[in-house]
Parts: C-alpha cells; sequence; structure tokens
C-alpha cells in the first residue's frame, strides 16, 4: 500500500486488540508497548498457586503503588499509600492485558445505556450525561465481536432485548449444568425471566483456536484451549500473521511527546535495557482506565501544562466501575437423588444464566435504572473455599477435626450457587484519577492516586435486585442465603476518567475517542465511557475499539 | 525430646537469591532439624521446627476424618512461602514470628513451653492463643499455609501423592504447571516474538 502508517499502541487488552487486528490487515506497521511480559498460551497453566497465590501476572503493590482517598465518617478525605497491603487495582500486566483472565460474561449495553440522562434525568450528587453515540452506533461492531472474537450463546426473545442485526449468536451454547434447569423452574415459579447467558468462549472451533474443554477454571485464569476470547487469543494472534505487528513486551510508557503542536511524536517507556521511545504517525492509549488516564497527567510539557489533553482539567474525572454486589446460597445435596447431587456436582459445565428483568426497577415510586444479574457457581478454587471455611458462624476460628469434617461436607455434599448484580456507578466529582505529589513507583515516576466515592442511590437499586435474586435461590430451597451490595469499587471493572463528548470544556476525547486536543491520539480502552451501562464492559470495549478502528484506517486512506 | 541441633539460614532479599535456596529447601527433611533461622529485610527470625509441628498437628491433626499439615507438608511449604519475594512483607513477617509468639504465650500463661505440655494442656494453650486478637491472626495465617500445602500442585513439593485432593475428591484444573512454568519459573518466561 502507499499510505503506509505506523500506530503506535499503548496497552494489549481489550481496547487495543480491535486496533492492532484491523490496522495490521489494513496494511499499517503497528507497533505494540505491552508493561508485562509476553506469555503465551503454552504457557499457562491452571495452576492456584502462580495465578491466584503469588500474583504473577499483577506487579507487588510495593514496586507500583497507587494512593487511595476514602471519606471517613467525619466527612474528611484520608489517603493512604496501598504499598503495604490495601486494595489493587492492577488486573493484568501481560500481553493480552486483563481480557486472559476474564470470565467472558458478555453482555451488550442497551438502547436506553446510551442517553440515560434524557431518559432517567440526573440523580442527586450525580454526573450524568448521554454518550455522543447511539446504541446503532455501536450494534454493528457488537455483531462483529460475536463473529471475530467469538460469542456462545443463545437469543432468547425478552422485554429488554437489545435490537439486533442477527437473529443469533454464531457460536452454540456451552455445555450446561443441571443447576441451569432448576434456576429456571425456579425464576419461573417466582414470577421473574431467566435468560441463558451469553459468554465470550467458544464451543466449536475457530481458526487455530479450540472450542472450551470445561476445565473449570475459567475466571482469573488464561484459556489453554484459546476457547477465551481475550485480545492475545482472538484479536493479536492473527494480527501477527499479517506481519505488521511487532509487540515491544515489559516495556512501560511514561511519557507521551508533542512537537509543540498538538501532535504526539514520540512514545517513551521502560524497559530492562533502560529508557527508550517509539516514534509513529498514530498513538492509541489504552492501558486500562486509571493507567491510561496517569500516563495523560505525567505527559506534561509547555503545550499541556496539566498533562497531555487536559487543557480544559478533564483527565481523570468521572472514574466509573461497575456498582452492585453478589449473593448466593448452598445447594446441599441431601436435598436432591444422588444422581441429580452426582450432576450438579459435575466440574467444567457452566450455568449461564442471567437476568436482564431488573433493567428498570421502581424505588420510591419512581422508575429508576437497574442493571442485570448473572448466575454462575462458586468458583473451583479450592483454597479460596478452604480459607473461606476457616471461620465458624459466630466469626472465632474453626480449626482441628471438626474443621476437617466441615471441609469433607462443604467439598462432597454441597455446591454454593452465586449471583452476582451489575448496576450502573454514577459518575460523581469525588471519584477521581490525579498524581500524587510524593509517591512514585519503582522507576522514579509519580502513582495515580484515586479518590473513590459511590452514590447511595446504586447501593439502594441493588438491594432491590438482590431481595428479588434471593427469592429464587429460596424457591429452589437454597441454605445459608445471603447477599451483599457492596460500596468498594470493583478493580477488573474500571472505565471513564476520559470522557468522550461534543464539548471540548467537559470532555476530552471527540465521540471518534480522539482527545479533543491531540491531533493524533486515540483512546480506546474504557476511559472514554460517561456512564457504564449496568453491565460487564468488556464486549463494550471491544466494539468501540473495532469501531475507532475504521475511523482511524479512514483517515489513513 | 530432640534438642536444637543446627540451624538454617534463608535469606529472602532478591528473587535470584530465593531461586537458588528453594531446592535447598525441598531437600531438607524437616524432621531431623530442630530450628530454621530465616533473614527478612535484614533481621533475624528463628523458627522452631519442633514447636511449629505441635501447633500445626492441633490446627490440622491426623484424623479418621483427613490427614495432617505435616502430611500434607505445610511445615515444607511454609519455608518456601517465607523465602518467596512476591509474598507479601506483613503476611511473611507475621508467619515469621508466629511461632515464637505462641510459645512465649504458653511460657508466660502457662509456666511451660509448648514442647512440655500434655496433648490435653496443648490443646487448651492453642484455644487460649485463638481467642486473642493476635492468636487468632497467627493461627489463621497458619492455617492458611496448611490449606496451600493441601491443594497445591505436588510439584511444589507438598500435596504428596495428591493426599489434599483425593480427601476432598477435589479435580484439578488441566493443564498441570510443569517445570518449565510453574510458579517462580513462569516469572522469567517472556516472548520476543
Amino acid at each position: 500500500m502507499t499510505n503506509r502508517k505506523t500506530i503506535c499502541v499503548i496497552g494489549s487488552g481489550a481496547g487495543a486488540g480491535p486496533i492492532i487486528y484491523e490496522l495490521s490487515k489494513g496494511g499499517h506497521k503497528v507497533i505494540v508497548l505491552e508493561k508485562g511480559p509476553w506469555l503465551k498460551t503454552e504457557d499457562y497453566s491452571k495452576d492456584e498457586i502462580s495465578m491466584t497465590r503469588r500474583d504473577v501476572v499483577t506487579p507487588l503493590l510495593e514496586d507500583e503503588p497507587y494512593v487511595i482517598e476514602r471519606q471517613q465518617i467525619n466527612g474528611e478525605w484520608k489517603a493512604k499509600s496501598n504499598a503495604i497491603g490495601g486494595q489493587n487495582f492492577w488486573n493484568g500486566s501481560v500481553v493480552g492485558g486483563s481480557s486472559n483472565f476474564m470470565s467472558g460474561y458478555f453482555h451488550r449495553m442497551k438502547p436506553v445505556d446510551f442517553k440515560l440522562l434524557s431518559a432517567y434525568g440526573n440523580i442527586d450528587g450525580a454526573n450524568i450525561v448521554d454518550w455522543p453515540i447511539s446504541y446503532d452506533d455501536l450494534e454493528p461492531y457488537y455483531e462483529k465481536v460475536e463473529r471475530v472474537v467469538g460469542v456462545s450463546g443463545k437469543v432468547v426473545k425478552h422485554k429488554y432485548l437489545e435490537p439486533r442485526s442477527t437473529s443469533d449468536f454464531p457460536y452454540k451454547p456451552l455445555m450446561e449444568n443441571y443447576v441451569s434447569s432448576l434456576l429456571d423452574k425456579a425464576a419461573a415459579n417466582v414470577g421473574i425471566e431467566m435468560i441463558p447467558n451469553p459468554r465470550a468462549i467458544l464451543s466449536s472451533k475457530k481458526g487455530d483456536r479450540s472450542p472450551c474443554y470445561l476445565s473449570n477454571f475459567c475466571g482469573s485464569y488464561a484459556c489453554s484451549s484459546d476457547a477465551k476470547g481475550s485480545s492475545r487469543a482472538a484479536l493479536i494472534s492473527d494480527a501477527l500473521k499479517t506481519g505488521n505487528v511487532q509487540i515491544i513486551p515489559k516495556a512501560k510508557v511514561f511519557h507521551l511527546e508533542t512537537d509543540g503542536a498538538g501532535k504526539i511524536i514520540k512514545a517513551h517507556y521502560h524497559s530492562e535495557q533502560g529508557d527508550k521511545f517509539i516514534e509513529a504517525d498514530i498513538f492509541v492509549v489504552a492501558a486500562q482506565a486509571i493507567e491510561t488516564s496517569r500516563l495523560l497527567l505525567l505527559s506534561k510539557n509547555a503545550d499541556f501544562p496539566n498533562g497531555l489533553a487536559n487543557n480544559n482539567n478533564q483527565v481523570g474525572k468521572n472514574l466509573i466501575f461497575s456498582a452492585g454486589g453478589v449473593g448466593g446460597g448452598i445447594i446441599d445435596f441431601d436435598d436432591y437423588s444422588d444422581k441429580e447431587a452426582k450432576k450438579l456436582n459435575e466440574p467444567g459445565s457452566f450455568v449461564n444464566r442471567t437476568i436482564h428483568h431488573f433493567y428498570e426497577v421502581e424505588k420510591e415510586g419512581l422508575k429508576v435504572k437497574g442493571g442485570v444479574v448473572d448466575f454462575l457457581f462458586e468458583h473451583a478454587n479450592p483454597i479460596g473455599k478452604a480459607i473461606r471455611n476457616k471461620w465458624n458462624d459466630d466469626g472465632t476460628l474453626l480449626y482441628g477435626k471438626e474443621f476437617q469434617k466441615k471441609l469433607k461436607h462443604y467439598f462432597t455434599r454441597q455446591r454454593k450457587i452465586k449471583f452476582e448484580i451489575f448496576i450502573d456507578w454514577q459518575p460523581n466529582d469525588n471519584c477521581f484519577v490525579t498524581l500524587d505529589d510524593e509517591q512514585t513507583d519503582k522507576w522514579g515516576d509519580k502513582v495515580a492516586r484515586l479518590r473513590l466515592q459511590h452514590n447511595k442511590h446504586d447501593v439502594a437499586v441493588g438491594e432491590i435486585m438482590a431481595q428479588q435474586c434471593e427469592k429464587i435461590l429460596e424457591e429452589m430451597d437454597c441454605k445459608d442465603i445471603y447477599s451483599n451490595i457492596g460500596t468498594l469499587p470493583p478493580p477488573n471493572l474500571q472505565a471513564g476518567g476520559c470522557r468522550f463528548g461534543d464539548n471540548p470544556k467537559t470532555s476530552v476525547l471527540d465521540s471518534n475517542c480522539k482527545a479533543h486536543d491531540v491531533d493524533n491520539l486515540y483512546i480506546t480502552d474504557g476511559s472514554s465511557f460517561p456512564t457504564g451501562g449496568s453491565v460487564t464492559y468488556t464486549w463494550t470495549i471491544y466494539a468501540n475499539s473495532f469501531r475507532v478502528a475504521d475511523v482511524i484506517i479512514d483517515r489513513l486512506k | 525430646m530432640n534438642k536444637i541441633n543446627r540451624s538454617h539460614f534463608i535469606k529472602t532479599m532478591f528473587t535470584g537469591a530465593i531461586a537458588l535456596q528453594l531446592p535447598f529447601v525441598f531437600s531438607c527433611n524437616t524432621s531431623n532439624i530442630n530450628g530454621v533461622t530465616l533473614i527478612i529485610e535484614d533481621k533475624k527470625y528463628s523458627i522452631n521446627t519442633i514447636d511449629l509441628k505441635l501447633i500445626l498437628d492441633i490446627l490440622v491433626p491426623e484424623t479418621t476424618v483427613g490427614p495432617s499439615a505435616m502430611a500434607l507438608k505445610a511445615d515444607v511449604y511454609l519455608f518456601w512461602l517465607l523465602a518467596d519475594q512476591k509474598v507479601d512483607l506483613s503476611r511473611k513477617l507475621n508467619l515469621a514470628t508466629s511461632i515464637k509468639r505462641i510459645n512465649d504465650f504458653s511460657d508466660e500463661k502457662y509456666n511451660s513451653s509448648l514442647q512440655e505440655l500434655s496433648v490435653s494442656k496443648l490443646q487448651e494453650v492453642i484455644k487460649a492463643v485463638s481467642n486473642t486478637t493476635w492468636g487468632e491472626t497467627d493461627l489463621s495465617l497458619l492455617m492458611t499455609v496448611c490449606f496451600e500445602a493441601m491443594f497445591a500442585n505436588p510439584i511444589y513439593n507438598c500435596n504428596t501423592d495428591y493426599i489434599g485432593w483425593k480427601w476432598l475428591e477435589y479435580t484439578a484444573g488441566i493443564p498441570f504447571p510443569s517445570i518449565e512454568n510453574k510458579y517462580p519459573e513462569i516469572m522469567k518466561i517472556n516472548h520476543l516474538k
């Protein structure tokens, strides 16, 4: 091609993968700067020690901490470094990012999620705005993700089913556990519509990727058959075949240098061989929301004294997460025949049930936005299960023979069914990213300082939904039913910080996710999202990144 | 009663040093070692392995219900964990000082070291320890070590012959870790193309 350009992509997760895939297939040279190492499918195993007990895919907090501000009871904000313990916001510093370790519960956002302010009005204490694009703009890309990344499941009609350009998912549902039929029946009995849950997991072969082999270890683990639609397995592997992609692992970008005329010319990064830089025509940042805002704030210069693309002080503002909580109950095998118990205890098969029935709920007599609920079995990690069992009901430590009896029963005579509630996290003035003036990381760069605050509205909505979900488990005669709507942000579900919008004074990016102030900077992780929808973000991040890839390709023609 | 006859030193300062020391820890037959001294952040911590065994035998004993912590090689696993750079420092320091702290409690409250107590008295001391805030934390951390030893792949020199997995009818995920990609070897992997 005659107009071959160089694209520098910072990050390699879900926001980066579609850019790498499309631009390389379009004949452009793509250089990927990934903070972590490059591990391939054969390097991963289902080893609980390495993957969940030692955090080999995330940095040590003492090397790369954050400073976290939380509001005290007296109203004051108290800042504390998490260097010696605290909430960890790193999710996967390897090629493919945290998409390697997702569970792949996939939901599209619905049309109303793109215009929450217009549909429901603002909520006290929240900064809700409509998206600058609509569901219709993104629908073709949701469909593309189904096809290219691979989504399995079955579309069933229901009240909140989003408009689709195809009738069904391209891959059939994964093998389901017996419990799925029990959930369907119990939900129907209490008047709640339970539907199949699509997953970003292949149920049949796709190119070099093999179908799911029911390993029973999906979330927190990389997939050993490449059935899971990680950015690495689903997109980067194919992109590498073009010969147009260069991946530079262990490259931590710390500064984007501009030319004095609003254009980036170099991405500077730390490597094991010292500091280096890459020159490119277009720069795409997809380092996950917090790190993306941090990089822009670190990239100060005379043109951008407050940080790159931050002349209107919007970078880092309106950081959002996914609000919600969890609940569950115990399925006691004594309540079932041996044959049923055996089916319920079968490892590997999926629950794959979800409720969209609560996408709008009534709160204090008003219709308000609700969310979705995914049902799943307790994670199979045995060490985690044992840890949760070492406590008596009164909170005292259980040990010795009585503990052994409890553990034996827990592992062999019951199974825990859980539900996870996802609702909007209201963007607000006290949830943002800045740089800390004192704490630095192991390279000497200022670390992110997070102020975190939830909105009580979200907790109230979550509790309404949790009460309904508990009814389903009661109908199933589950024991020890519980639910808990949290106020802490889930670190793996982060977005916002670089809103896209039409007004440069109130947004960092334009509707195509290009920085208003920087001609060749695009941001394609979840940072652009003004609101997050009440679903996990990955499908929308993939879809939006495919959309922006088309914009960049058109621009480079 | 065995007397402390020798000590070993494990310095947990650098990843390279740890890698060299891990085979050494695994080669130990801890039944013949009465004391292990560790250096963490330039401070020495001694762990009496007989005291450790006594405590672990109370927490996860050999019973008709299940295998003991010692059968799972939780003691060997503990030393490996203490030598590990990636383990949270506060967790390591708590574990490294816990055995002495529990023995000191026994000395102070029961005028007797752990090794001099009868089995029933030992049970009583551990119960009393668990009723203190610090003691509950110490014992809880030690139990978590036992769980890791119980469920880790035997490639980590614990859970010998899969006794933990067999006991709980647990089906582990496939593929298992190999010599090349188990921890900490996996951290050295980095493909360049």
